[in-house]
């Protein structure tokens, strides 16, 4: 599947189908990963996180593809794995600098972006599911509050808009108590928040 | 409605672009003054974030089955077939133990490896290579009985499998194997009476179940614990397994009194009438298996001299 097509597969809406055929992409990452002290199973997880990234990346306002699907996900794979290393006390053995000249130029800001999402989406994976299920119908399914009262049992509109406010409200307390995890290199992270 | 959450919903609207010219103006002009406002709209932000990110993170632990098991092959295109099946109890499950609890049905669709997460290097499978042109029976170690019927695996298509398929069984019963890294999630808690996992492939490949042929599963129980459910694993991102969709177990094993059950021959019951012997069971009981064996031999003989005539 092309690259043209994955984007217009996500962004309208149909993610498993975009994400199923980038899932072609990870056999090279899990070369890497196991060429730098990783397993499988760390491969999938950094290139979910990649697919999380792109996916995001595709959704906001004035994306354009700069670069193929494939580099794009390899280049972020590359630096988060990079990062989880730095954490594990490891380096990189077939780290090669040319490779970095692949990378998109906003990637450090993209990850440190990343890095407070991540903490977001652990802040509201604590609520448990059902205020996860709210918000995710608000937020993402943008359901109105009438058909998620309906959905899950609520008295009506109004029970449904407090719940989800209530959510929203006790995952920012959760959100502010967890320690920022940043998967840009220190120093760096922080710049280009509001980018 | 509480004025932080009259706040939150501004902020909202503002996120999402649905204020006038004039709403955002004076929005923005507050924000400006208020450190706090700033900060509540820049948290909000990473929330609905992180929203959006959960929901991609679950498609994509699902396509990722897809694309593991669901890929075209030169044998199967077959999507893995695993059952892991929790059944919730007062106590732990012994084996030999009657009655037992049946499952039965399709399969849901995980990766074996995943499913179990710490646990799979804990527990000890069992392999069975299944000939599909049998019906296969096979008896755990555990206690579980599977009943795996003739050409009840298909390919992605639905075409029958010939020739081995290899099932793989683990099964946690006991409290040290449920302790051994299974761990699940969810709202409420459960107590459970053991699970197990079952994943079958051809040639490596994953297969699936024929929805008209279901395998079935007999498992052990020490007792008939009201409110005991059948539970379909589902792993979530960080390796847990929740418990869902629970469903009423089939009881198709039912434990009874000997005494009441009915061995006779033909015509037994009748000739004891008709010699007014038949009031008491007890009796009825005593003088067939005082003398069955004497009657069982009598018609062996009576055969063997049909045969030779």
């Amino acid at each position: 599947m092309d690259d043209l097509r994955i984007i217009e597969l996500i962004q309208s809406g149909k993610d498993h189908e975009a994400f199923k055929a980038l899932y072609a992409h990870l056999p090279k990452v899990e070369h890497l990963v196991r060429q730098n002290s990783g397993r499988g199973g760390d491969a999938k997880d950094i290139f979910q996180d990649a697919l999380i990234i792109f996916h995001r990346r595709v959704r906001t306002e004035g994306f354009a593809l700069t670069s193929g699907i494939g580099t794009f996900l390899f280049a972020v794979c590359r630096n988060l794995w990079r990062e989880e290393l730095r954490r594990r006390n490891k380096a990189l053995t077939t780290w090669d600098l040319e490779d970095e000249a692949d990378e998109p130029a906003d990637l450090t800001a993209l990850l440190a972006r990343e890095g407070e999402y991540s903490r977001a989406e652990q802040a509201l994976k604590s609520l448990g599911d059902k205020c996860l299920d709210v918000l995710t119908r608000f937020y993402v399914k943008h359901e109105p509050l009438s058909a998620i009262a309906k959905a899950l049992g609520f008295a009506g509109e109004g029970a449904a808009k407090t719940r989800k406010y209530k959510c929203l409200e006790e995952a920012r307390k959760r959100y502010r108590k967890l320690v920022p995890v940043t998967v840009a290199i220190p120093g760096q992270a922080r710049n280009d928040k509001n980018n | 409605m509480r004025d932080e959450l009259h706040l939150m919903e501004l902020v909202d609207r503002y996120l999402d672009g649905s204020m006038n010219a004039e709403e955002r103006a004076v929005f923005e002009a507050r924000a400006k003054s208020s450190g706090d406002l700033r900060e509540l709209i820049e948290d909000q932000r990473a929330l609905r974030e992180g929203v959006a990110r959960a929901h991609a993170r679950a498609a994509a632990t699902k396509a990722y089955r897809s694309y593991r098991f669901g890929k075209p092959g030169p044998w199967i295109g077959g999507a893995v077939v695993v059952a892991v099946i929790g059944i919730t109890a007062a106590v732990l499950m012994l084996k030999h133990e009657a009655p037992t609890n049946e499952a039965q049905g399709d399969a849901p669709m995980e990766s074996f490896e995943e499913l179990l997460g710490e646990a799979n290097d804990a527990l000890h499978p069992l392999v069975i290579n299944v000939d599909t042109r049998r019906d296969t029976t096979v008896l755990s170690p555990g206690g579980i009985v599977l009943d795996i019927p003739r050409g009840c695996f298909t390919d992605s298509l639905g075409r029958p499998i010939n020739g081995p398929v290899q099932v793989t069984l683990k099964e946690a019963l006991t409290a040290i194997d449920i302790t051994a890294g299974l761990s699940t999630d969810g709202d409420t808690l459960l107590e459970t009476g053991g699970m197990f996992h079952i994943d079958a492939r051809k040639d490596g490949r994953a297969v699936r179940i024929d929805p008209s042929k279901p395998i079935t599963a007999m498992v052990p129980a020490q007792r008939n614990q009201q409110g005991m459910m059948l539970y379909r694993g589902e792993e979530l991102p960080d390796g847990r397994i929740d418990w869902r969709d629970p469903q009423p177990l089939k009881k198709s094993l039912v434990p009874v009194d000997i005494t009441t059950l009915n061995f006779y021959p033909p015509g037994y019951e009748q000739q004891l009438a008709e010699l007014g012997q038949d009031e008491r069971k007890a009796f009825r009981d005593s003088l067939y298996w005082s003398f069955a064996n004497l009657i069982r031999s009598a018609s062996q003989w009576e055969t063997m001299d049909s045969g030779r005539g």
